[in-house]
């Protein structure tokens, strides 16, 4: 009986590596050596193959899709500063013109953005009535990628042909947004002016390409979960979802805002156990499709500009950040972009490396078992990159 | 004295017999067959065929009484006759020589009748085995086949897929089986066929492809006759998504698929967490002398703090191990992997039938594999 070579691997197995020291440059140099991954992503980053680009600059189109996402600057300085230099406006008026102009460039915003999430909307509608919903994307994208690195492996072959872009396959994933805009637009012509105070008081009733960035730092916040560092031979062990304790299971579900409240306790009541668990496999997968299609990017000879607004949003989705930390305001310095790259790099050096998407010969599931959750947000380091260590390390 | 024996001990009385029993004695039930007859879309009842069934029966040893057996049948209810003979057997998953004896029977009077796909069946029988057959016989089951093939007959096309396949002759059996889907594709044999080319993708592997062959394999055909189909598809789906995976090889497992056990053990126990459910399918696979659900039951013991039924799993895993030499050798790395827990089995059982001690002395430690999945 022909059997596929990875189907008997349900727990980790293969040599798991060790997690990544950066408290110098001689643990970076060393990670390096036994971390190929590492070593090339080190590489791309620091000749400039690997970079992150602002607003101002053009990113990979195939890779980005910044209108999808949320805004990493809130325009106030920026305005404000421009009518205190406009010389046409008389300076008794300039109070009133700074609060209006900001008035109006957030309402601006919003309407951009609900014609954005429009637009993406309708995109998007020909790949989920292609694969049926973006959760189903998800699984057929992954056994996708799955089968074909099979075929590598085995025939040797050099190229992935993949169906879809990563542009495309996120603004799929993030067209659920779309939802939020009739409550959205009731609100908008309820409040008016006042939609943006309401907005930073209830963030979640924004749809995400509208959020400002104090409204995702409250939802940051509340998403981190980072809250020790680990010892070097501290490994999480092999955990499928079904094996994850039903309390944990809800609050990473409900931490991940992969559902609402609501309906985390229509599943506790109704003891419905294999929902939650489906739903974490397919959050899995998806960061596993997302990781894969960046990696594969980077790792090419083409050179692979990432807008600041999807490092963010990456950062965000991983948990790679500790609960005060300002994203955004990260993202615009250059020391702390760095650290978040970094951040990036390790996380995904930890997880790929030794597989096939970094040129060896193993499939994901066989490394670290079939849909291991417990690797969802691990960051791959003992300790989460801070701006000391990345001077240590430079 | 027959009459008071239950009807299946008087069938299998009759299979190991050498005289040829009665034939409602050997025959199906009524209900069966008319069930069967019905699937298959018969032209005749129950009623029409019992007695022609029986009359063959009766003949079969005497050739000069065919003529009686076939009046006012066609050749086409002679292989419908054939085929629910054939379905009784995938059934009850038991073969009965008496009534096999009666299908080859009945296929011979189709073939006679000018069936084409009697024909085309029995010219096969004879190449598969060329060296049972004489020369002249080959000879002219290779002339029908070509005639029939000329004719774009669709089974003699399968069977030709299926004869390169049996010798590996992967390239002209996918072309064959491609043939016979451009001819019938919404058939159950077109859903034998594409199994049989998903097997052929798997292999090469193209996994994608191979996932549609199945899933349009069992689409058209009853589990029983693509019953490789769900196991293969289990496989496919056992990382992107185990749950269908799960179902898909409890479908094989009902037939008795013997690889899915340890798999679906393997599964529920490291997967879902459902020890108590992975205990009942190594069970079920230790009956069938599979030595990693001995392994697989072992460890659920110890995980479920079942001693006894660790002591007693432990001790038949020995005794495999000392009659297998392949068992031996995967005896020894398993004592080797599980040292702490057969310890742990020691101080908990008193009465431990197998030396622990003694065990662990004698398996060498070697290094587990890369393919060893559960550090055996």
């Amino acid at each position: 009986m022909r059997s596929l070579p990875h189907v008997r691997f349900y727990a980790t197995t293969g040599t798991i590596p060790k997690l990544i020291r950066l408290d110098q440059l001689q643990d970076l140099n060393e990670a390096c050596a036994k971390n190929s991954t590492l070593a090339k992503l080190r590489n791309a980053y620091v000749s400039h193959r690997f970079e992150i680009v602002d607003d101002s600059e053009e990113c990979t189109p195939s890779l980005n899709s910044v209108r999808s996402l949320p805004m990493t600057e809130f325009p106030k300085n920026k305005i404000f500063e421009q009518v205190t230099m406009d010389s046409n406006i008389a300076d008794w008026r300039k109070p009133i013109t700074k609060w209006y102009r900001l008035g109006k460039s957030i309402l601006k915003s919003y309407s951009t953005g609900i014609r954005a999430m429009w637009n993406i909307h309708r995109d998007s509608k020909k790949i989920i009535k292609k694969y049926g919903s973006p959760e189903q994307l998800n699984t057929n994208i992954f056994r996708t990628i799955e089968f074909q690195e099979i075929e590598m492996r085995l025939k040797r072959a050099e190229d992935i042909k993949f169906p879809l872009s990563r542009a495309e396959f996120q603004e799929c994933h993030r067209r659920a947004e779309f939802w939020k805009l009739p409550s959205f637009i009731v609100l908008f012509i309820i409040f008016e002016e006042m939609l943006p105070v309401i907005c930073y008081l209830a963030p979640t009733i924004v749809p995400w390409n509208c959020l400002t960035p104090g409204a995702l730092k409250k939802i940051s916040d509340r998403r981190a979960i980072y809250t020790h560092d680990y010892s070097v031979s501290e490994i999480p062990r092999y955990q499928s979802p079904y094996m994850v304790k039903p309390n944990d299971l809800m609050s990473v579900l409900l931490k991940c805002k992969l559902i609402p409240k609501w309906r985390a306790n229509i599943y506790k009541w109704s003891d419905n156990k294999a929902k939650p668990c489906e739903i974490l496999t397919n959050f899995h997968q998806y960061l596993f499709v997302d990781d894969w299609l960046l990696l594969r990017h980077i790792m090419s000879d083409e050179v692979t500009k990432l807008s600041e607004r999807e490092l963010v949003n990456a950062i965000l989705e991983r948990q790679l950040f500790k609960r005060g930390e300002d994203l955004n305001t990260m993202v615009k310095n250059k020391t702390s972009q760095k650290v978040l790259v970094w951040r990036l790099m390790i996380y995904w050096a930890f997880r790929f490396d030794g597989t096939i998407t970094a040129s060896k010969d193993a499939l994901f599931s066989e490394k670290w078992g079939v849909n291991n959750v417990a690797i969802l947000n691990f960051p791959g380091s003992a300790k989460l990159l801070e701006d000391k260590q990345l001077k240590n390390i430079q | 004295m027959l009459k008071v024996v239950p009807r299946t001990f008087s069938r299998l009385l009759n299979t190991v017999g050498s005289k040829r029993p009665p034939f409602y004695e050997v025959f199906p039930q009524k209900k069966m067959v008319n069930r069967l007859l019905f699937e298959l879309d018969s032209r005749l009842s129950f009623a029409k065929l019992y007695p022609v069934y029986e009359n063959i029966y009766n003949t079969m040893d005497n050739p000069s009484s065919k003529e009686v057996a076939t009046t006012n049948i066609t050749a086409l209810d002679m292989m419908t006759m054939k085929k629910v003979l054939e379905k009784v057997r995938h059934r009850t998953k038991s073969v009965n020589k008496n009534l096999l004896a009666l299908e080859n029977e009945i296929l011979d009077r189709a073939a006679e009748m000018g069936d084409n796909d009697a024909i085309s069946l029995l010219a096969y029988n004879v190449l598969k085995a060329p060296e049972k057959n004489t020369n002249e016989d080959v000879k002219y089951a290779k002339k029908l086949i070509k005639e029939l093939y000329e004719l774009k007959h669709p089974l003699t096309i399968k069977l030709a897929g299926d004869l390169a396949l049996k010798k590996k002759d992967y390239t002209n059996a996918e072309r064959y089986y491609k043939e016979f889907i451009a001819l019938e594709d919404d058939t159950f044999l077109a859903g034998e066929v594409y199994q049989q080319l998903g097997i052929i993708y798997f292999g090469v592997p193209e996994v994608a492809k191979a996932e549609q062959s199945f899933l349009k394999s069992i689409k058209l055909c009853p589990i029983e006759f693509v019953v490789h189909s769900y196991f293969y598809l289990g496989q496919i789906y056992m990382n992107s998504e185990p749950l269908k995976a799960r179902s898909l090889m409890e479908g094989a497992a009902t037939e008795g698929f013997r690889e899915s056990f340890k798999t679906l053990g393997f599964l529920e126990m490291h997967y879902f967490g459902e020890l108590h459910k992975a205990m009942e399918w190594f069970k079920l696979g230790m009956e069938l002398f599979e030595f990693e659900c001995f392994i697989g039951y072992f460890d659920c013991s110890i995980k479920l703090k079942e001693w006894g039924k660790a002591k007693k799993c432990l001790k038949s895993m020995k005794l495999l191990a000392d009659s297998n030499q392949v068992y031996e050798s995967l005896f020894k790395e398993f004592v080797n992997s599980r040292s702490d827990r057969i310890k742990k089995l020691e101080r908990y059982s008193t009465n431990i039938v197998a030396d622990s001690q003694q065990l662990l002395k004698s398996a060498a430690y070697q290094a587990p594999t890369q393919e060893n999945t559960w550090n055996l």
